[in-house]
Order: structure tokens, then sequence, then C-alpha cells
């Protein structure tokens, strides 16, 4: 009963919408094991997540966007000989050292597209081509999971994303709060308004009223104290841990991050991409934090539609690519190291991008398969559809 | 025209259409708040419950009912185009696409709207935003979209 009214306290606060069944929410509890997907939008720089600074041939093709080495100010944080982490990433780097937090690097999603809307529905969907996807991957093992009336699914922010989407109801949750535009919608905007006489000098003057710097309204994206954007994320991901921390409450759950691209002045150990990299880094640790004694049975992966290009462009920044990084964080992970074949940086995709070289859905089917138990004819058929020669990614978990 | 003939309306009619300039006229008036949210909800294909149309109207100072006068609603830009007002329908933009359940595709949703009258630019952005509702909210927030 108390946790019960705990719950609901929680739920108080934000506007918690059990979409169709009236009646019981909370039932029986599933099981103990958690599982989070944190999708991030844009496109992450995974070369710039986590470095291969190692790789002879790191600091000459990354040029205006390649980081320091460990030791040196403003430099790395080491992991192994070959990579290490972006500095704005230290608030993730102690799970490395506990073993819970590893990465599989030059993953990419099966599909070759440089469409932001393309690519995230495929990495949604979990298919390999366009064709009619009106449900997501986390669905169809939602549907081998919930049984009765307890929803087990969450959808933390807002709108159910297409990876949730589908014939199994799930929950979700947004905080009551309205939140402010996203600084990346505000220079997207800025730049269409230039050349209106009567919409450019309005939105000029309440930006600035809003304290927005003078560098969003013009090219130069710089640093800044503005970031509220990547600072809405910990938000939201803390209220996540406490949902499904609850013992009659969900147990997956997905949230999204955007911000991630940096086509313009990306930045290094500093600028727009350190300012996200932190904001998701905090999120991550206070995602932890608040499930409490229930990150032990917990496994968190972060994935993004695809990578950037290896060699900085004209301004700074990175265009799309092809590999990217995945995390995959919990108390359930057999951390600290790097997971998967590294192609190197020497032979390049198209001249241009990181090679991949492991499917991410290889991942994703090891973590369901070996955290939430559904089994391989179901992940090979159902869940990623004509996928039976992708095989899990063995070793990810503990026993 | 009008003088010249007399009054003669049927001339004048004849004349005014056959005036390039009237069939190039470009969208002069900025849409109200409330033209802003029908047409969005048109556009998209999603019209959110009743009760959070009445808060979006609000929050762009126009709840329904309470026009300032029984003139009605002003008609003329200077009223709604205020450095606020016009953050906070910026900021409208981008919560309404956070919302909509199923985002349809917005570059082809701006192809429906505008055709080939959308500048290269506006296009541009929109096929190249971040997400689907990413490019849905500039979409709406274009300058174009903004006006009627």
């Amino acid at each position: 009963m108390t946790t019960r009214r705990h719950a609901l306290k929680l739920l108080a606060a934000g506007a918690f919408s059990v979409l169709g069944l009236p009646g019981v929410v909370f039932a029986q509890a599933p099981g103990d094991r958690r599982f989070v997907l944190v999708l991030l939008r844009g496109a992450l720089d995974g070369l710039a997540a986590v470095p291969p600074i190692g790789d002879p041939h790191y600091a000459g093709r990354r040029g205006a966007v390649a980081l320091k080495p460990p030791g040196e100010p403003g430099g790395c944080l080491a992991l192994d000989k070959l990579f290490a982490l972006n500095p704005a990433l230290a608030a993730i780097h102690p799970y490395w050292g506990k073993g819970e937090l590893l990465f599989v690097h030059a993953s990419g999603n099966g599909y070759r597209t440089r469409s932001h809307f393309d690519a995230q529905d495929l990495m949604e969907s979990g298919l390999s081509a366009k064709g009619t996807m009106s449900d997501g991957w986390l669905n169809r093992a939602l549907a081998q999971l919930q049984k009765g009336d307890h929803r087990l699914g969450l959808a933390v922010g807002g709108a159910v994303p297409l990876v949730l989407r589908g014939p199994v109801p799930v929950a979700s949750w947004e905080p009551a709060a309205l939140q402010d535009a996203s600084p990346e919608f505000m220079t997207a905007l800025a730049q269409l308004y230039r050349g209106d006489p009567l919409l450019g000098p309005a939105l000029g003057e309440g930006l600035k009223a809003q304290n927005f710097s003078e560098s969003v309204l013009g090219d130069d994206m710089g640093g800044g104290k503005r970031g509220f954007g990547p600072k809405s994320f910990a938000p939201l991901a803390a209220t996540a841990g406490k949902l499904l921390a609850a013992p009659d409450g969900p147990r997956l759950a997905v949230l999204e991050m955007g911000g991630w691209d940096t086509h313009v002045n990306q930045g290094t150990e500093s600028g727009r991409l350190a300012e996200n990299l932190r904001g998701l880094a905090d999120g991550l640790d206070a995602l932890a934090q608040a499930l409490g004694p229930s990150w032990s049975q917990t496994v968190l992966v972060a994935v993004t539609e695809f990578g950037r290009t290896v060699a900085a462009n004209g301004n700074n920044g990175t265009d799309h690519g092809t590999a990217s990084v995945l995390f995959v964080m919990g108390g359930a992970v057999k951390g600290g190291r790097i997971a998967g074949d590294w192609p190197g940086l020497e032979q390049l995709q198209d001249d241009r991008d990181l090679r991949v070289a492991t499917d991410s859905r290889r991942v994703m089917k090891a973590l369901l398969r070996d955290h939430l138990g559904l089994d391989a004819a179901t992940l090979d058929r159902k869940v990623f559809p004509d996928t039976t020669a992708l095989t899990p990614v063995s070793g990810l978990l503990r026993a | 025209m009008f003088r010249d003939s007399g009054g003669d309306l049927r001339r004048v009619t004849a004349a005014v259409v056959k005036e390039d300039a009237a069939w190039r006229a470009p969208l002069a008036k900025i849409r109200r708040p409330e033209e802003l949210v029908i047409a969005a909800c048109r556009v998209s294909g999603f019209t959110p419950p009743p009760e959070m149309l009445v808060n979006s109207l609000r929050s762009l100072d126009q709840m329904p009912f309470f026009a300032p006068s029984p003139a009605g609603w002003p008609d003329i830009a200077a009223a709604w185009v205020s450095p606020e007002a016009v953050l906070r329908r910026a900021q409208w933009c981008e919560r309404y696409a956070d919302r909509i359940p199923d985002p349809p595709d917005p570059v082809a949703i701006a192809e429906q709207a505008f055709g080939e009258a959308l500048p290269a630019e506006t296009a541009d952005a929109i096929r190249l935003a971040p997400s689907r509702r990413a490019g849905l909210a500039l979409l709406l927030a274009s300058p174009q979209f903004q006006r009627r």
C-alpha cells in the first residue's frame, strides 16, 4: 500500500497517461529486470564520444574535431590502450571502472541511408529496408512479455516513439511543466527568419530577452551558458528511474535525446557536442541513482541512427556518416571493455566513414535474450523479422 | 480602371483577373493564433483534445471568446508580432510537433501545403532536420506557414 501511494504521488507530479484500458494499472510485478532504451536522435558522432585515440590515423583524419589524449589538459579519460572517453562524459566514467559500462564501437543499423527520418524509422522498426512500418521492435518484444493489464512499457517525455508503438498498449509520462524550446530548434528557426523583416527582428529580440547568447542568432554556435536543451535530459532520466524502481511499475522504458546533428562548429573538449554529451552523461548517472538497488538488475542501451564523417567539414563540424557507437550500461552488464571488432581508420567506407563491424540488432537481440528471456526463434522472426543471419553478440551481460 | 470605365464592374473584374500581380501576390498576412493552430492541425492530420487546444490558444494570447473588444480580434500584424509573441509561437510549434502521435513525413506535408512556392532554404531545412518532429516544427514555424 505504501509503495502504491508513493508511486501515485510521483505520478501526480507529471501527467501519467495510461492509454486505453481503464481500471487496474499496477498488478503483479513481472519480475525485477529493467530495460532502458535511449534513442539519440540526430546522429551522434561515435568517434567523438569514444575516440580511438590509439589508432595511428586518428589525429590526422579527424583534424579540427580531434580530441587530446589522456594526460593532457582537456584531454580524454582513459579506457584502454586504443580507446578513450570524451571528457564531457566524465559522469559515466566511474561506471567503466566498476565494470558496469561497455561500448560496442563501429556499430550500425543494417541500412544505408543518410536521411535522418528514414534512418530513425528503420532504427526503431528494426527492419533493413523501408516498407510499411507501423510498429517498433520493442513493442514486438513486449508482445512476448506482457501478460494481463499490467503495462510493462513506458514512453518517457511525450508521445510514444515508433520503437514502442504497436498492438501492445504502453504507458507514457510527460513532465507537467512546459519545456522551453530547444536551442537546436531556435538556431534553425533564427536562420530561416534572417531575411524576414517582420519575424526576424521580433525573434531576435525575443531570444535576447530569454538570455540566449548572441551566438544563437548568427553562424557561430560557440559553447555558451545556454544549454537547457541538453540539461533537460537529466530530469527526464531521473523520473524514468523512479518509475522503473517502483515494485509494481513498468519495466521497459524508452527515453529520447536530440541535439546530436553537429554539422557546424562541433567543438572538441568544449562546445556544442561536449555540452550535449555532458547532458547525456548526467542523465544516465541520474537514472542509475534513481533506480537504487534495482540498478543491479538493469540494462540500458543508447543507440543513434547513424554516425558522422571521420573528417571535419568546412564548418568545423561533421556530416552524416555510417557507423557509430552503442553504450551498454547497467548493474547486469559485464562492462569495462569495448565489444565488437574495430575496423580501424585506415580503410574507410566510401573514403569518408567509419565502417560497420557489428549490426546493432545483434546487440539488441543479445540483451533481449540474455536479460529478458526472449527465445532465439522469436527474436529472429518476430521481433527483428528476417534476421536469422544476425547472431546475438555473446558475453555482454554477467551470468 | 474603375474610374475610367465609369464604374463598370465587369471590366474591372476582367482586368483584375488578367493582372499578373494578383496571381503572384505573396502570402502577406500573418496568421492569427487560432488560424495557426487550425492550419497546423489540418496539415499534420492531428487535432489535440479540446482542453489542449484551449490552452494552446491561451498561451498564444488568444483565449477563445475573450476578444479585447466587440470588434473582435485585431487583424494587423503588429498586434501579433511582438518579440515575446513570436517566441511563444515558435515554442508552440515545437511542442505541438512533439505531441503528434504518429508524425507524417515533413517533406511530403511541405510539398502538399506549398508545392513549389516554398523557398529552397526552408525546404532544405525541413528535409535535413534531425528528426521528423523537428522537421514538422520547422515547417509550422517557417515564415511561409506563419502567413496566409
